[in-house]
């Protein structure tokens, strides 16, 4: 490489160096943007504005169940009866209905 | 999550009494070497199975391994309390396994003329009370106290021993036998005491010289000796004349006598627990022949001539408990010997010369050995096989599969020689360690036994 060529290398280096530190684009004109749409699930009130936090449980009474299972302790002297849960029905914060479904234990 | 915490949604993957293993010095020894405060102490040696026929077996994953636990098919009741997960039920109650593999709480109750089994469901939660009660006819006796002394695995059958309150005595001996469904289960005891309940076998060697009958003409021609007849009389000496009479020249006969000190369903088969103890004796008579007929040795309740002897009497014999069919025994001798009308007095002997009275005096050659090792001055008092002075050797329940042989009562009282279970025993090394060997416990499956000085217990 010559001392020219170097030269001309260094320079080039340093253009590109300036040019990426030149900023953001200017801002567009008012009104420049295309037209666009959204689009949401029908029948849901949370398509637009998503799940409250809180979750509050509406009542305990109010979950339902698979069918109970039992299990014994390994001496089988002991069986304890579980009853697994199927669904717990709650309140977002905007007083909306929420509801976790379980699947049944396998 | 912390094991422990719950949460609706975990899932209980096991549950039961995973901490099992000795119990001793107050801590459950864990089979990963370390230990564990037991919920509550067993309060004796005792330790039963309950198991569920047809339970599938348990595995123990390796990480509750490492925390020391083991999870069985079976469960351990302990102590004569019958505590199951702690909780003690009380001697007359245990767990049955109905005829459907379901748990109940066996309760065993008396009023009179009956006894009555009530079963209550075990091992639900917050459900309603189910029970169920089964009755039969059963004479009870006052003075003795019922124990249930062992429960088999499935709790179908139970041993129940009666014994006289004041000296624990066995009097009387019952299978129970549970059977059927809860809900429909019955109830039959059958008597399985022995007839007679104490059995002894005498036996005379035939070298015995029972006769000592001397025979005097009023020539004063004397012959003899005599044996004598059931009444007494010298048999074929001549009539008339004066007769003098001695103990048996030589006296050789043993006593096997054995009685019930428990019962036991090892491996689920009902057995009676027994103590024999066995006593051969030669006594040999040394009469002073010079004196057969001196008017001072006149010995008026026999109505005879009572001539100066001396007597040497010697004991061999065993002490055995058989329990579930295994036998642990020791051997023991002692000898004596006696004097009526001694050829000396008072003043020429020593404090190991028993002075009755002016005119008899023992003394012991050597004091009684049991098992090889010479027992302390109260037991050389021996009299004969298994009593002394107060005391006896007899046989004491320790705990359902635990039996000892022990001194009840007079000064040497306390004093145990063995243990023993079901296939294995300890010994005393000398009476004066005796006390490593106050307690045993027989693991309900596996029969390891083990013995200590403080309470042991598999649980």
């Amino acid at each position: 490489m010559s001392g020219k060529d170097l030269t001309e290398a260094l320079r080039a280096l340093t253009e590109q160096a300036q040019a990426a530190d030149a900023g953001p684009p200017a801002m567009k004109a008012r009104g420049a943007a295309g037209i666009s749409r959204g689009s949401a699930l029908p029948n849901s009130d949370a398509a637009t504005s998503g799940i409250a936090s809180p979750l509050v449980e509406t009542a305990y009474a109010d979950r339902t169940f698979h069918t109970n299972t039992t299990i014994t302790s390994s001496d089988g002297l002991f069986t304890l009866i579980i009853k697994p849960v199927k669904t717990i029905k709650f309140k977002d914060a905007a007083s909306r209905d929420v509801t976790i479904e379980f699947k049944a234990p396998a | 999550m912390t094991p422990g915490e719950r949460f609706d949604q975990d899932e209980v993957l096991r549950f039961g009494d995973p901490w099992h293993g000795l119990y001793r010095n107050g801590v459950i020894e864990l089979p990963n070497a370390t230990t564990r405060a037991p919920g509550s102490s067993p309060s004796s040696g005792s330790s039963f199975a309950i198991q569920i026929p047809g339970q599938p077996a348990a595995t123990t994953p390796t990480e509750d391994a490492a925390q020391g636990m083991t999870w069985l098919n079976y469960a351990i009741m302990t102590g004569d309390d019958h505590a199951v997960y702690g909780r003690p039920m009380g001697n007359n109650a245990w767990i049955y396994i109905d005829a459907d593999g379901v748990p109940w709480r066996a309760v065993l109750t008396g009023s009179s003329g009956t006894m009555t089994i009530t079963l209550h469901r075990f091992g639900l939660f917050d459900t309603a009370e189910e029970t169920y009660s089964d009755s039969i006819s059963f004479v009870w006796i006052s003075g003795q106290d019922m124990k249930v002394d062992d429960v088999d695995s499935t709790g179908r059958n139970a041993a129940l021993v009666f014994r006289d309150a004041s000296n624990n005595n066995v009097q009387r001996v019952f299978l129970l036998t549970l059977s059927g469904p809860g809900a429909t289960f019955t109830v039959v005891v059958e008597d399985e005491t022995p007839d007679p309940l104490v059995s002894v076998d005498a036996y005379s060697f035939p070298d015995s010289i029972w006769g000592a009958g001397w025979h005097r003409t009023d020539e004063l021609d004397i012959t003899g000796p005599y044996p004598f007849d059931n009444y007494g009389n010298l048999v074929g000496a001549p009539s008339g004349g004066s007769v003098s009479k001695a103990l048996p020249l030589m006296a050789h006969y043993s006593s096997t006598t054995t009685t019930i000190v428990g019962a036991s369903l090892v491996g689920d088969t009902f057995a009676l627990v027994t103590f024999t103890t066995y006593a051969e004796t030669l006594s040999v008579t040394t009469v002073d022949m010079g004196n057969l007929f001196n008017i001072d040795y006149y010995y008026g309740p026999l109505g005879a001539y009572f001539p100066p002897y001396h007597r040497v009497t010697t004991v061999t014999g065993f002490e055995r408990i058989s329990l579930a069919g295994f036998d642990t025994e020791v051997s023991n001798e002692w000898s004596g010997e006696e004097w009526k009308w001694p050829p000396f007095d008072d003043s020429e002997t020593d404090e190991t010369y028993h002075w009755v009275d002016s005119t008899y005096v023992t003394h012991v050659v050597s004091p009684i050995e049991i098992d090889g090792h010479v027992e302390p001055a109260p037991l050389s008092q021996w009299s004969s096989g298994g009593s002394f002075s107060n005391g006896a050797l007899r046989g004491v329940r320790v705990a359902n599969r635990a039996y000892g042989l022990d001194v009840s009562g007079g000064p040497g009282s306390g004093t145990r020689f063995f243990v023993c279970g079901p296939a294995d025993n300890g010994f005393s090394i000398s009476p004066d360690t005796g006390s490593a060997i106050s307690n045993a416990t027989t693991h309900p499956i596996s029969g390891d036994f083990v013995t200590g000085s403080t309470t042991v217990c598999w649980v």
